[in-house]
């Protein structure tokens, strides 16, 4: 009883799987995953599946989602961003299922892990500069240099704005992960003085209750945040300042 | 921490870019087409719809007007016949009230020529009963006859007299 409040957060292997010498174990992680793309699939096709006119309110609540999607990607980048709106919508709805699957109890939490996160971050990281590049050129560089700055601030001025730019994927990704990572590990350890204090556990208990209602508002939070900010990298790269 | 350990990286990046590519593939490539699709079709339903709207509002508006100035028309018809028909039993009265007339001073006239009439003829024969009742009397009178001609006579001069 007395584990870990960390041990939820474990990985561990359920098929053994070796590709190339690699190690590519199905695991718990990977079983989340699967079960995220299932849901995620399913929402959309069983919701969809009448292609009604007057949708029910399964279907409503598909194309609320996607509308919430499309308004926030031309909310910031404008129509352009229509093309990116596939991606957009598959990674705010990757992390918000995976973030909320990971509030059921025993459950495993795959944005809980940096490496997971920090990998979506550098893959949008490295794609937005390729676009930046693709879209500007040399002339991708002006955006470290905010426009109207006087000649003496540039020393100061340029080397803020690419630490600032190379930030990005380090405050994206550990955004995502630490707040799972807090939110379950506090979780866990008030949960674990419900079953310590005997009767007077119910006042961890309530606790861990409002908790729980305060981390299923973070879990969308920061699939919101999360697709927020790519789009606004994504209009950065396009529009530059 | 677990989330430090090296070893299970390789196994996580693998699963989240075989999981990932593939449920952008299926979003991006069966998914969301048809929700952009129904949402497509319900806006030119709605365009289609509302455009027929207008075309009956203006339909109707037309019908309306056609309606408004059918009953006008109607209305001056209708009151073009009562003012016609007032006219014309104006006219008739007027007709029957004259035809009336004259037949009732025709029929005053005849009366007053039979009323005189009756009267001449009622003063003549008073003459003759005068004359007959001022035989009779003087016959009873005087005990001896008079002849027509002098009771004529003097019934005659005694009407002039009282004339």
């Amino acid at each position: 009883m007395a584990t870990s409040p960390l041990e939820q957060f474990e990985i561990k292997t359920l098929i053994p799987l070796n590709l190339g010498g690699v190690d590519v174990s199905f695991t718990n992680s990977s079983l989340y995953m699967v079960v995220t793309f299932v849901l995620i699939v399913g929402f959309v096709m069983l919701g969809m599946r009448q292609r009604a006119l007057v949708p029910n309110r399964f279907q409503c609540a598909v194309e609320l989602s996607y509308e919430f999607i499309a308004n926030l990607l031309r909310d910031t980048v404008g129509n352009e961003g229509r093309k990116y709106f596939p991606f957009i919508f598959t990674l705010f709805m990757f992390v918000l299922f995976g973030n909320l699957l990971g509030m059921t109890p025993y459950s495993f939490t795959f944005t809980s892990h940096i490496v997971v996160t920090f990998a979506l971050a550098i893959v949008i990281f490295i794609g937005v500069t390729i676009l930046g590049f693709a879209k500007h050129g040399f002339h991708f560089f002006s955006f470290f240099l905010p426009p109207g700055t006087p000649l003496p601030m540039w020393p100061l001025l340029i080397p803020i704005e690419v630490i600032s730019y190379l930030s990005r994927p380090i405050s994206l990704s550990v955004r995502l992960f630490a707040n799972m990572l807090a939110g379950h590990t506090l979780l866990k350890v008030i949960a674990g003085f419900v079953a310590l204090l005997g009767v007077f556990g119910v006042v961890p208990f309530a606790f861990v209750v409002v908790l729980t209602g305060l981390e299923i508002l973070i879990a969308f939070l920061q699939a919101y945040v999360f697709a927020i900010l790519t789009c606004l990298y994504i209009n950065d790269a396009l529009h530059l300042h | 921490m677990p989330q430090l350990d090296i070893s299970v990286f390789p196994t996580q990046l693998f699963w989240l870019a075989l999981i990932f590519i593939a449920l952008y593939l299926i979003l991006w490539k069966v998914a969301l087409p048809r929700v952009t699709e129904v949402r497509e079709s319900r806006q030119v339903r709605i365009e289609s719809d509302l455009e027929k709207a207008e075309a009956l509002k203006t339909e109707a508006e037309a019908a309306l007007a056609d309606y408004e100035r059918t009953i006008a028309e109607a209305t001056a018809k209708a009151q073009d016949s009562v003012r016609e028909a007032a006219r014309k039993m104006a006219e008739d009265a007027e007709q029957q009230r004259d035809a009336l007339a004259a037949r009732l001073s025709d029929q005053l006239t005849e009366a007053e020529k039979r009323i005189s009439d009756e009267k001449e003829r009622a003063i003549s024969e008073i003459g003759e009963i005068a004359a007959d009742l001022t035989q009779a009397a003087a016959t009873r009178l005087i005990g001896s006859e008079i002849s027509q001609e002098d009771a004529n006579a003097a019934v005659a001069a005694v009407m002039r007299e009282s004339a």
